[in-house]
């Protein structure tokens, strides 16, 4: 039998000053040398769970622990954090707070100077540790100055140079673009084969995790409901669903075949690959028709005209590098690029927070040269990417009469439009509460609604998908498309590509300041040296329609599921 | 990386010449020998090239809090406490008050107290890396919570003020007028921000606490030592000059009486 790294028996916690259990009768054996990953949706006890094992919960946030965890060969109700961390690296949630140095080689020094490794070791493991997240030559840099992403690898070097023999990530890629989240896989694909080490993660995005973990250990209502290989799981359609946790688009399509009886369940491709392989099987040298109906454009009002939009922060550094682009009416955009890319800085211009350097930016005829943000705000409504920052009263009713009160409306006419804006986001009987007291769905409903007052004719919506659960971001999907079928024009960063395929009918996008794309979404995702001019990845779908060499692309699941059966089912009809 | 030449002092150097600023602060109550201290701190640390902007930005927020300062100080000092028979002149009477030149010069120190302080602060925080501090007081066996504490509060003000800038964006979009008002109606435009500055820096102190002691602070009783920062030869060339300019002070104010109001 294979050693476990941790191995938890009747584990429950309740957290202080509450009454319901956040974990409940957990059993779980985790593998040494094993790259394990923990899912499952928004409270339903993951960190919780990451944050057991080396004693954080409950010596630092208190609560009732019943149960043993044996982590590392220690009974971490034994032992002191500081004893325990040595061995159980546990990389947290936000990599803010995780970082103390002014230097990057400052900041990977903290943990081991704090165990009085001595100061030439020290040195070796700062290179060693920054060399596996790929940071070497970062050294002497600022840690304010870096990106989000290499805060993030930051954060894990600062964990690797304790060298613990288990690590432990929590979510370490919610807020990363699509490369970044890349970078911090191969970082830990690398720890666990040549390290040896035994690498948790928490994770929400399924399609990395399908390739790359040994085992899943889902999480629901505080109980482990399944564990095993990755790739059994995402096959067991319902269950993933079930469990909300996000399906990979290509196992959709496998599920409808499965369904139908076209295929056995083990069949059902995961990668885009094993889709290629089946679907040219299955066609069996036959090909596949597939003509979508794009939507008539016709004659729309311009909104937004951007000529020719240069933008500087300072004297060195050109974030935007002569933007020129309309957006109409009835548009849906997804903007999109790396990180860096100038994606919210361009955003910001829209309602006049950022004023161009040179060039024009027209907001429904008016000039923002001329405007300020508050006197666009019936034009354009802004949701930043953080509810937290935007949200500042004491009540949610507050929050939303905030803008109103700016308009000069009537109580009685501010009162009508909180009450229907409220009842369209279903937060109606939260009104009275204070905002910081709802979850963080329900905050970002918040924040929406405090625009949405405003009833402005284009919303503009910076990640509004970023660190959601797949519940989450279904909800936030549905609730966008609401509105754009409601009238108003949408304009959403988004690096969910997944996302950009089954709801915006338009794509800009981003790289380097400037605009390399911008088209219908099936015009854009044929681009294929632009999307990797901005390091976008054609998402499943797509890209499988692409190898499949459709003549129309399709963005759905539901679009080359359908097609392919239609297929199938006339010649199992003609072979009759 | 941009480090000036105030970077490359050690941090006992740099707490020394901070206490000296402070005993000079307090040693003058009037303004005019103040203003040279101000100017002299100035002339040492704008060469240095530090990024000051946001403190400047702060402090001229601060000027209506300033001049109320300067016209309470004016009509409220108590004329018998001044040393100098000018100081008790009276430049106008307000209704019943008179308002002294004793307490033009008070309120005018005291401005330039805060500014001095202020820069002082500003200049030390931002020169002096965390480790640094926490070397430190590591060396004089400062129980670790202190430094805790002392590190929390550093790290934090970055973060707040980038915070806070969100904050003003987002109550711009959504039709705050702010940067049309000046004064008072600036400093209450920045209540609401309170409610979300502190329930997040209390939720951050809690995080970064925790992630400190996630990274083994606190496993003994003190830390590997990464640098010798003993101090060089030019920190005792600089505590040397910064005693004697503070004891030349001492000669100014109470051999010649120099400074009194």
């Amino acid at each position: 039998m294979a050693n476990n790294a941790i191995e938890i028996k009747g584990l429950s916690f309740t957290y202080k000053n509450s009454d319901s259990e956040v974990l409940k009768d957990v059993d779980l054996s985790i593998e040494e040398g094993k790259f394990t990953v923990i899912m499952g949706r928004t409270g339903a006890g993951k960190t919780t769970l990451a944050m057991l094992p080396n004693g954080i919960i409950p010596q630092l946030v208190e609560g009732t622990v019943k149960g043993t965890i044996i982590a590392a060969g220690k009974d971490s109700s034994k032992y002191r954090v500081q004893t325990m961390a040595r061995e159980i690296g546990l990389v947290l949630q936000d990599p803010e707070t995780q970082i103390f140095g002014r230097t990057v080689d400052e900041d990977t020094a903290f943990g081991p100077r704090n165990y009085l490794v001595p100061r030439d070791e020290i040195k070796e493991r700062i290179k060693s540790a920054l060399n596996k997240v790929r940071l070497n030559g970062y050294e002497k840099r600022q840690t304010s100055q870096l990106s989000g992403g290499e805060k993030q690898r930051l954060a894990i070097a600062g964990i690797l140079a304790m060298d613990p023999s288990i690590i432990i990530l929590d979510e370490p890629t919610s807020e990363l673009d699509p490369i970044g989240r890349e970078e911090i896989y191969s970082t830990m694909v690398s720890l666990q084969k040549d390290q040896k080490k035994t690498v948790v993660a928490v994770e929400h995005s399924s399609q990395e995790i399908s390739e790359k973990a040994d085992n899943i250990v889902v999480l629901s209502d505080a109980h482990v409901v399944w564990q095993g290989c990755p790739n059994d799981f995402f096959r067991e359609l319902d269950l993933v669903e079930k469990y909300g946790i996000k399906p990979l688009p290509v196992s959709k399509v496998g599920w409808e075949l499965y369904k139908k009886g076209f295929i056995p369940k083990e069949e059902i491709p995961l990668s885009v690959d094993d889709a290629y392989a089946l679907v040219v099987r299955l066609l069996d040298g036959r090909k596949l028709e597939f003509s979508p109906v794009e939507a008539p454009k016709g004659k729309r009002e311009k909104l937004i005209e951007v000529s020719d939009v240069h933008y500087q922060y300072d004297k060195s550094k050109e974030a935007l590098k002569g933007i020129s682009f309309d957006i109409y009416e009835g548009d849906y955009v997804a903007l999109i690029g790396q990180n860096g890319a100038g994606k919210t800085t361009l955003a910001k211009h829209f309602n006049s927070l950022f004023k161009p350097t040179s060039g024009r930016i027209l907001v429904c005829g008016k000039d923002t040269k001329n405007e300020e943000p508050n006197t666009l705000a019936e034009q354009i409504g802004y949701v930043f990417q953080n509810p937290d920052n935007q949200i500042f009263s004491t009540s949610v009713y507050k929050e939303m009469e905030y803008g109103l009160k700016a308009l000069k409306l009537s109580e009685e006419e501010m009162s009508k439009r909180i009450h229907e804006i409220a009842r369209l986001l279903g937060i109606e009987k939260v009104l009275d509460e204070h905002p910081f007291s709802l979850g963080k769905g329900e905050r970002q409903r918040v924040a929406v609604a405090s625009i949405l007052v405003l009833k402005p004719k284009i919303l503009v919506v910076d990640e509004p998908t970023t660190g959601q659960d797949w519940d989450g971001i279904q909800n936030m999907m549905k609730l966008i498309d609401e509105l754009h079928a409601n009238g108003t024009t949408i304009v959403m960063i988004t690096h969910d590509m997944d996302v950009v395929a089954t709801h915006a009918n338009r794509v800009i996008v981003m790289a380097k300041g400037s605009i390399v794309a911008d088209g219908s979404v099936r015009d854009v995702f044929k681009q294929e040296k632009a999307l990797k001019d901005a390091y976008v990845a054609r998402p499943q779908i797509p890209e499988l329609s692409e190898r499949l060499g459709l003549q129309g692309m399709a963005l759905t699941a539901q679009e080359l599921g359908g097609a392919l059966i239609a297929s199938l089912e006339d010649s199992r009809e003609a072979s009759r | 990386m941009n480090e000036s030449y105030i970077h490359r002092l050690n941090v006992v150097t740099k707490l020394f010449l901070f206490l000296c600023i402070i005993v000079a602060v307090f040693l003058f109550n009037h303004p005019l020998p103040n203003l040279v201290l101000a100017v002299v701190l100035l002339a040492f640390v704008l060469p240095a090239k530090l990024n000051l902007k946001g403190m400047f930005a702060t402090l001229s927020g601060l000027r209506v809090i300033i001049i109320l300062i300067v016209a309470m100080s004016m009509f409220t000092a108590q004329a018998s406490a001044f040393k100098n028979e000018s100081s008790k002149q009276v430049l106008f009477v307000l209704w019943k008050w008179p308002a002294t030149l004793g307490g033009l010069y008070q309120g005018l120190t005291f401005t330039l107290r805060i500014f001095i302080m202020v820069l002082a602060t500003c200049t030390f925080t931002i020169t002096t890396p965390i480790d640094d501090l926490l070397s430190f007081l590591n060396r004089v066996h400062a129980p670790y919570e202190l430094s805790i504490v002392v590190a929390t509060a550093i790290s934090f003000v970055p973060t707040l003020m980038n915070k806070k800038d969100m904050i003003f964006q987002a109550q711009r979009a959504r039709g705050a007028g702010i940067n049309d008002k000046g004064g008072i109606r600036q400093l209450i435009a920045y209540i609401p921000i309170m409610v979300p500055l502190v329930t997040n820096s209390i939720l951050m102190a809690d995080n970064l606490s925790i992630s400190m002691t996630n990274r083994g602070y606190g496993a003994n009783k003190s830390w590997t030592d990464m640098i010798d920062k003993h101090a060089e030869a030019k920190d005792y060339i600089v505590m040397f000059f910064g005693l004697v300019f503070t004891a030349g002070l001492f000669v100014v104010r109470y051999v010649f009486h120099v400074g009194a109001i």
